[in-house]
């Protein structure tokens, strides 16, 4: 019982996502002294001040919607990879394991080839990283099977399918124009976001995460195996269904917004689990809190590039490769 | 006394229908009774563990619980009837050893709400009662063998369940940790539990007073008391390997091997 590092974990992650929050207001291509932002969220919150339009429009248009998106799609890419490595009791598997990341590229490309603005990009993205999950789960079905490894390999099955669809509409895409903008949306970017885009994930942010939560203790029976949790008599089809309705609609909306991010929902698991142990309900805070702080941090320092747009998805994989050889290197028992 | 467990002409196949993991098997289990289950591998013991746990459905043939159909059960009214204690595998995303025994009253637990203190109460005594309150705090794939063994047996034990269903208890142990589930399980059999149990020794069937259910070529070869069942014969039939059983004399209370330890 990890009861005091998962306290102290949780304190430390807070208090470091309190920080970097308001330090990230003065991070970007138009800086800011910490004396400035103050005022522009005075100004905001009251209606008082002087500060010129333009500093308003910076911070409350542009950096406060792409600071909480980055929080809320780390935390929700985080929590939804904690959430699949438990059902399928595999530390390999990430959040687009059901083919979600695959068909919401998919949709976005196809929208983007139709000449889509950006909410039916968002929008067709939606709906085609559900439908990739759909066809997972009827792939699932008509094999009868129900284990872990039918699910994890319908799903392989599904993103290669998506992928390969993906390469096609690529082909077919004009390569001045339409093919540099799918290839920079499959590497995921924060740059879009809007008070609308961020409010969205919000709500669908707080929507997925109190089923998961509901079921905190309960979940845990799977650390006997499927077959034995079972026979708990806590009812797994039901507990199932959640964790891969939630899961997949924060990966979803994660992806649909903001383009594949790659490894957030890989690695961070592993690091909450090692600060503090392998019980949901402890995993589930922290690993939101680690997720969102992780990406808020990548996010600033491609914001601290000037004049270099590095998609977040390129900046995460660097990051999270060497990481998880870390993670690989003290947890190679587990991994064995 | 009517049987607690009424097995009647039960059929089970995975792929092919044509051959059968089990056929025809039929068996009465009563309340209190320890039912070792012998066989070679492959012989469908663990299947029909599964069969009794619903984790399988039999192709033919009926299980009655209690005198009502097994499938009559849900899962949480079968999870109070009976437990289930795995083999002691390492698992993949370990807890200590306190929070794997406290997931045994999830039956009795709300899903949202957090373990009352009735359910970490259970925790404790049963791990008391085991002797393994020192292994609380304990990373479960940082124990032995043995030790693990002891902490599904707590779980299985906080679920309240009568029937203890033991997939191979005593695998990769050795002797020590033998004996000692063995003598748990004698501890609980006195408690009054009906326990069904899995082994590769028929040794361990004559360390307890207890019933031997033999299965050979996916049928049933021998059900009844070890020590009129077990015999060299039998179990050079059952193995196909020549074995010899010699009762220990000079010592009053033996029948088989009752002092084995």
């Amino acid at each position: 019982m990890k009861k005091n590092s998962f306290t102290l974990f949780c304190f430390i992650l807070a208090a470091a996502l309190i920080l970097t929050f308001f330090l990230s207001f003065g991070v970007g291509s138009y800086p800011m002294s910490p004396g400035t932002v103050c005022r522009v969220l005075w100004q905001g919150i009251t209606g008082k001040g002087d500060v010129p339009p333009v500093f308003m429009q910076v911070v409350w248009q542009v950096r406060i919607p792409r600071i909480i998106m980055a929080i809320l799609v780390g935390g929700a890419l985080s929590v939804s990879g904690t959430g699949y490595q438990l059902l399928f009791q595999n530390p390999m598997v990430s959040p687009d394991i059901l083919g979600v990341s695959a068909g919401a590229g998919f949709g976005a490309a196809a929208a983007m080839l139709a000449g889509g603005g950006l909410w039916l990009i968002r929008s067709v993205s939606f709906l085609f990283g559900i439908g990739a999950v759909l066809l997972t789960t009827l792939i699932v079905r008509l094999v009868r099977q129900r284990g872990a490894v039918i699910y994890i390999l319908a799903g392989l099955v599904v993103s290669t399918f998506f992928q390969a669809m993906i390469a096609v509409l690529k082909t077919l895409a004009d390569t001045d124009d339409v093919l540099p903008s799918i290839t920079f949306w499959l590497m995921g970017s924060l740059g879009k976001a809007n008070p609308a885009a961020a409010g969205h994930m919000l709500l669908l942010s707080v929507f997925c995460l109190i089923p998961p939560f509901l079921i905190r203790y309960h979940i845990n029976v799977l650390a006997l195996g499927e077959e034995t949790a079972r026979t708990t008599g806590v009812p797994m089809k039901r507990l199932r269904g959640i964790i891969i309705t939630s899961s997949t609609l924060l990966t979803v909306g994660a992806v649909s917004l903001c383009g594949i991010i790659g490894w957030i929902g890989l690695i961070v698991p592993h690091i909450a689990r090692f600060f503090v142990g392998a019980k949901f309900e402890h995993l589930l805070p922290a690993s939101f809190l680690a997720g969102g702080l992780l990406l808020l941090i990548i996010d600033n320092l491609i914001r601290m590039k000037d004049g270099i747009a590095l998609p977040v998805g390129v900046l995460t994989a660097l990051v999270g490769s060497p990481l998880f050889v870390l993670i690989m290197l003290r947890e190679r028992r587990a991994l064995a | 006394m009517s049987p607690v467990l009424d097995i009647c002409n039960l059929r089970f196949s995975y792929n092919d229908k044509q051959r059968p993991v089990l056929e025809n098997l039929s068996c009465q289990i009563r309340r209190g009774e320890t039912v070792f289950i012998l066989g070679p591998n492959g012989t469908g013991k663990t299947t029909l563990l599964k069969l009794l746990l619903k984790l399988l459905r039999p192709e033919s043939g009926d299980i009655t619980l209690a005198g009502k159909p097994l499938q009559s059960y849900s899962e949480k009214s079968l999870s109070r009837a009976m437990a289930y204690v795995p083999q002691a595998t390492e698992i993949i995303f370990p807890l200590a050893a306190y929070d794997l025994v406290l997931t045994g009253r999830f039956n009795r637990q709300a899903i949202g709400r957090r373990p009352d203190a009735a359910a970490h109460r259970a925790v404790r005594e049963t791990m008391a009662r085991l002797g393994i309150e020192h292994l609380a705090y304990r990373n479960y794939n940082e124990m032995s063998g043995g030790e693990r063994q002891m902490v599904l047996i707590a779980r299985a034990l906080t679920q309240d369940a009568d029937i203890l269903i033991m997939d191979e208890p005593t695998s990769g142990l050795d002797y020590r940790n033998q004996v000692q589930i063995l003598k748990t399980v004698a501890d609980l059999q006195t408690s009054g539990y009906t326990i069904l149990m899995t082994t590769h020794d028929p040794v361990h069937c004559l360390s307890v007073p207890s019933q031997v259910l033999m299965l050979k070529d996916e049928r049933l070869l021998a059900y009844g008391p070890a020590r009129e069942i077990i015999s060299s014969e039998v179990l050079t039939n059952l193995y196909h390997t020549d074995i010899l059983v010699k009762p220990l004399s000079g010592r009053p209370d033996v029948k088989g091997c009752r002092a084995v330890f």
